[in-house]
């Protein structure tokens, strides 16, 4: 699956109408949204000191090794485990401040109420390009040790954040408000059952200390090779990007920025 | 709480699979009644670096993911740990499992192949695809018998039979013997769901009772057994995780080439 996405920042003086103007023009109320982020990096494959020093010729076999050579130094990147929180009850939304859920007692969500997915985002393609393009894949995790998994599987836990934010939807286009929040971090085996700070994350403190937040226009596409669709998610984009031309300025991304590698230094 | 014995009768190259044989004859000798069809989906990957020639095999590590008929709506996939050189021998391979929905099975597979092929390999997937699933007695034995097949059309090396072994499924749902401890359902405690000698022998003399003149032999074949969670008559099976039938059937089936 293909990401097709725009971005913009949005001031915290401007998020209110922000969300007014993008419920006017999606003619829908906000979804709030509320996400854990864990962070995983991979580890290097061991074996690359293994390798067999070039220069040997031994016809078949050396083609082998040298199919698992480019294998082993192919990109390695970042994963992440993303849980949603799913409300207990659906909350009602307010009109006016839907910058953060309602800190109350109501209804405390526990561990069950969170949907977890296995998330990988490539680095997106390069070139200059009218819209920001990115592999991507998301694995909803039904059950069982996910971080001890991921362990086995070559993925060490690293930190942890929260996203919260606002969603809107207009036809294939989805777009999200959003700001990062600071978690506590914790081992890893905590990492993924304690959400104890969801009861107060008024409290947690923002990555980002002006308060802005981030604005995200994205279209996903199953077969993102496909040019016709590529062409249709760009054009919807593109339109988008201009209908909200006054309200907010919507770029791709810095493809840097975005890099889901791991660096080859580290 | 069920107990599982699952076998694998290798089967050479251009020989023809006895299980027809099998479910005809058990069909007609027994009081069989159909279950939904058997069939399994396997993609083994192994760790990349333990395919370059200087490596220690026998520290090599897996990765299954593995969609069986009994929980149609789940797709299994398990990691074992890493091993440590001393043990890597004797030691049983300890797996862990996660659930993800069976939809998401190719997905999940593309991307292992693509964007994290410095870690995993592909190695062999299996199928079984039309399969054949009895209960006997009532509530009590379920049987599944199964060709293992190399999918077809993948690799398009397709000159040589494709056909590896036949899968014999043998359990007892002994709902008489309850064991005193619930079903387990958290994925750790399944570790030490052996099942007991005598309970294997029951299996296999249960095994040997069925393929009793139909000249196949089953002394060839691996087994392997464990107790497992669902009897085998439920039908409403969405949802529902089964972790130590599906570490039973990843053990059986990491290994046959």
């Amino acid at each position: 699956m293909h990401e097709f996405a725009l971005y913009g920042l949005v001031s915290r003086d401007d998020h209110d109408r922000t969300l007014q103007q993008l419920a006017g023009y999606t003619r829908m109320q906000p979804q709030e949204t509320t996400e854990i982020h864990l962070v995983f990096k991979p580890r290097k494959p061991l074996g690359l000191d293994h390798l067999p020093s070039a220069g040997g010729s031994q016809g078949v076999m050396q083609q082998d090794v040298q199919k698992l050579k480019t294998m082993l130094n192919a990109g390695l990147y970042y994963m992440q485990l993303i849980g949603e929180i799913v409300p207990q009850k659906s909350l009602v939304t307010e009109n006016g401040d839907v910058a953060m859920s309602n800190g109350n007692d109501d209804g405390k969500p526990d561990t069950s109420a969170v949907r977890w997915s296995l998330d990988f985002k490539d680095t997106p393609e390069p070139g200059k390009q009218a819209v920001s393009t990115r592999l991507v894949s998301r694995i909803p995790m039904n059950d069982g040790n996910f971080v001890k998994f991921l362990d086995n599987f070559g993925y060490e836990y690293v930190s942890r954040y929260m996203v919260v934010g606002s969603r809107f939807y207009d036809h294939d286009t989805s777009l999200f408000v959003h700001k990062v929040l600071r978690l506590p971090q914790v081992p890893a085996d905590e990492a993924l059952r304690d959400t104890s700070f969801l009861t107060k994350t008024s409290e947690l403190p923002e990555q980002d200390g002006s308060g802005g937040y981030l604005i995200q226009a994205s279209i996903d596409v199953v077969d993102g090779n496909n040019p016709d669709l590529k062409d249709r998610a760009t054009r919807q984009l593109l339109a988008l990007k201009e209908a909200l031309r006054q309200a907010v300025e919507l770029t791709p991304g810095d493809r840097l920025a975005l890099d889901t590698r791991v660096p080859l230094t580290s | 709480m069920p107990s599982t014995g699952l076998f694998f009768l290798p089967i050479a190259p251009n020989q023809a699979s006895p299980s027809a044989t099998l479910v005809a004859h058990i069909s007609r000798s027994f009081p069989a009644q159909a279950l939904p069809t058997f069939h399994l989906d396997h993609r083994l990957f192994v760790d990349t670096p333990s395919l370059l020639p200087n490596s220690d095999a026998s520290l090599r590590r897996f990765t299954s993911i593995l969609t069986l008929s009994h929980t149609p709506g789940t797709t299994y996939v398990g990691t074992t740990s890493p091993k440590d050189r001393a043990t890597a021998t004797e030691q049983p391979v300890a797996s862990t499992l996660v659930t993800i929905p069976s939809t998401h099975a190719d997905p999940f597979t593309q991307l292992i192949g693509t964007k994290i092929q410095p870690h995993w390999a592909h190695r062999q997937s299996l199928v079984v695809d039309n399969g054949t699933a009895l209960a006997l007695q009532p509530q009590e034995w379920a049987v599944r018998i199964g060709d293992v097949k190399i999918p077809t059309g993948r690799s398009g090396q397709q000159t040589t039979s494709n056909l590896r072994g036949m899968l014999v499924e043998v359990s007892l749902n002994n709902a008489s013997a309850q064991h005193e401890r619930l079903d387990s359902t958290t994925e750790e405690e399944t570790e030490l769901e052996a099942i007991s000698k005598d309970e294997e022998t029951l299996i296999r003399a249960f095994l040997d009772s069925l393929i009793d003149g139909t000249g196949v032999q089953m002394t060839n074949s691996r087994a392997l057994f464990r107790n497992t969670r669902i009897p085998s008559e439920d039908n409403d099976t969405n949802g529902v995780v089964d972790w130590g039938l599906a570490k039973l059937y990843m053990d059986m089936l990491r290994t046959p080439r």
